[in-house]
């Protein structure tokens, strides 16, 4: 227990929850104006056609109408803007997870949920919690530690967890099954279409996933075993774009904060300083 | 530093979620968003099965009869939305409609579409290849 505590709280770099914030309040314009601007366009769809999540109907959130869509998105963009900068990051950051979760409800409620959001979603629960911080920052904090921690581990776990839905959904022998080839079919292109003449790749790279979602864990392991399971995780996310046209971006955002991202600019330390005053 | 009680707020915070997200890939559903499976092509396919997709195909007032392909930039909605609300527009038609409203307001210039019918497009799997054209089948029809 006291490990697992050290682990969660052991100081990390303040510096890194500011690099976070910029990056993932960054995205949040990518991810509403270009990548999955399909969301607003809801906002042209009939209410009739909108059956609220259980989170939708329990919470009073009105009927997506095009005026209420197009107000979500001006607040969540113009609060993602200040946050983005490192400003008001209890209130901007709040704001943006309050209004991001809304449009959640927004994008998937009528009849598909996408599952590439978990850790985003967690990612902007804590990062308002760190409180101040700039990319100079020199300092390292318990608050920014237990930010960038819940952030990883919220990454591992949609991995890990993804496993066994396909055991529960598919059973034991998923990795038998026509699944990809399904996916190829329904969302395939040039690349994909080679592959349909290689037998047994498809099943390969579906023993393939399994494996590798459940290996996922090492991404926590500090060094060389940690960096290389991270790369094997992009190289994951590229190979499913160039075949499917599938990126669950948000969630390839998140894989930021396994990375020293306090390192893009170096805090002054006296040592330079003296040796620039020296020069 | 931080205090004993934000600490503890923090793994509280902690355990919860993990508990929900754990619980929820084994009991939740999609409606638990953002609980709920990470199903993604969690689903079995067989080698020998088959593949559905969704179509739209609209009449026009001019007599033309197109295929429109379901997307947000037609129809306001993804293909997988439309195929995740088929067993209401099955027992609804008229609820198609609103597809063909919001295609209209999409496309203000183009002639009024007098009728819609949503098909079911089906490509047969052999060894986990597809085989032969794909077959279709008329799931609801709406007209003015």
């Amino acid at each position: 227990m006291d490990a697992l505590r050290r682990w969660w709280f052991e100081p990390l770099p303040v510096a890194r929850v500011a690099w976070l914030r910029t990056f993932l309040y960054g995205f949040v314009f990518v991810d509403v104006l270009l990548t999955t601007s399909w969301v607003a366009r809801h906002g042209a769809v009939s209410t009739e056609l909108y059956e609220p999540l259980l989170v939708g109907r329990v919470l009073p959130f009105p009927h997506p109408t095009k005026t209420l869509v197009m107000l979500t998105a001006i607040v969540l963009l113009g609060a993602a803007g200040i946050a983005a900068a490192g400003r008001l990051p209890r209130l901007a950051g709040s704001v943006v997870a309050v209004t991001y979760f809304a449009w959640m409800v927004i994008a998937f409620s009528y009849g598909k949920v996408d599952h590439d959001r978990f850790a985003f979603l967690v990612a902007l629960c804590v990062l308002p919690s760190a409180g101040r911080a700039h990319w100079r920052d020199s300092e390292a904090s318990e608050a920014a530690a237990w930010a960038v921690r819940s952030i990883q581990v919220a990454v591992v776990l949609a991995y890990f967890l993804a496993a066994f839905a396909k055991l529960r959904f598919g059973g034991l022998n998923w990795a038998t099954g026509a699944t990809l080839a399904r996916a190829l079919v329904r969302k395939g292109n040039w690349i994909s279409q080679q592959l349909f003449d290689m037998p047994g790749v498809l099943r390969a790279t579906q023993f393939g996933i399994i494996a590798f979602e459940l290996a996922s864990p090492l991404l926590l392991v500090r060094g060389r075993l940690g960096y290389s399971f991270l790369a094997l995780a992009v190289l994951f996310h590229v190979v499913t774009f160039l075949t499917i046209s599938i990126i669950f971006l948000p969630h390839v955002v998140c894989l930021l904060a396994f990375l020293p991202l306090e390192r893009l600019v170096r805090a002054p330390t006296p040592g330079f300083r003296r040796a620039s005053v020296a020069g | 530093m931080l205090t004993d009680g934000a600490r503890r707020r923090r793994m509280l915070a902690t355990v919860a979620v993990v508990a929900l997200i754990v619980a929820g890939t084994f009991v939740g559903q999609d409606d638990h968003f953002p609980f709920g499976p990470h199903r993604m092509f969690s689903t079995r396919n067989e080698l020998n099965g088959r593949v559905t997709s969704a179509q739209l195909s609209f009449t026009f007032a001019d007599g033309t009869v197109r295929p429109i392909v379901i997307d947000s930039h037609t129809v306001g909605l993804r293909r997988a939305e439309v195929e995740g609300l088929e067993d209401r527009l099955i027992a609804r038609p008229e609820l198609l409609r609103h597809l063909v409203d919001t295609y209209e307001r999409f496309n203000p210039t183009a002639s009024e579409i007098v009728a819609a019918e949503l098909i079911e497009s089906t490509t047969d799997l052999e060894q986990g290849r597809p085989v032969g054209r794909p077959t279709t089948r008329v799931l609801a029809t709406w007209g003015r």
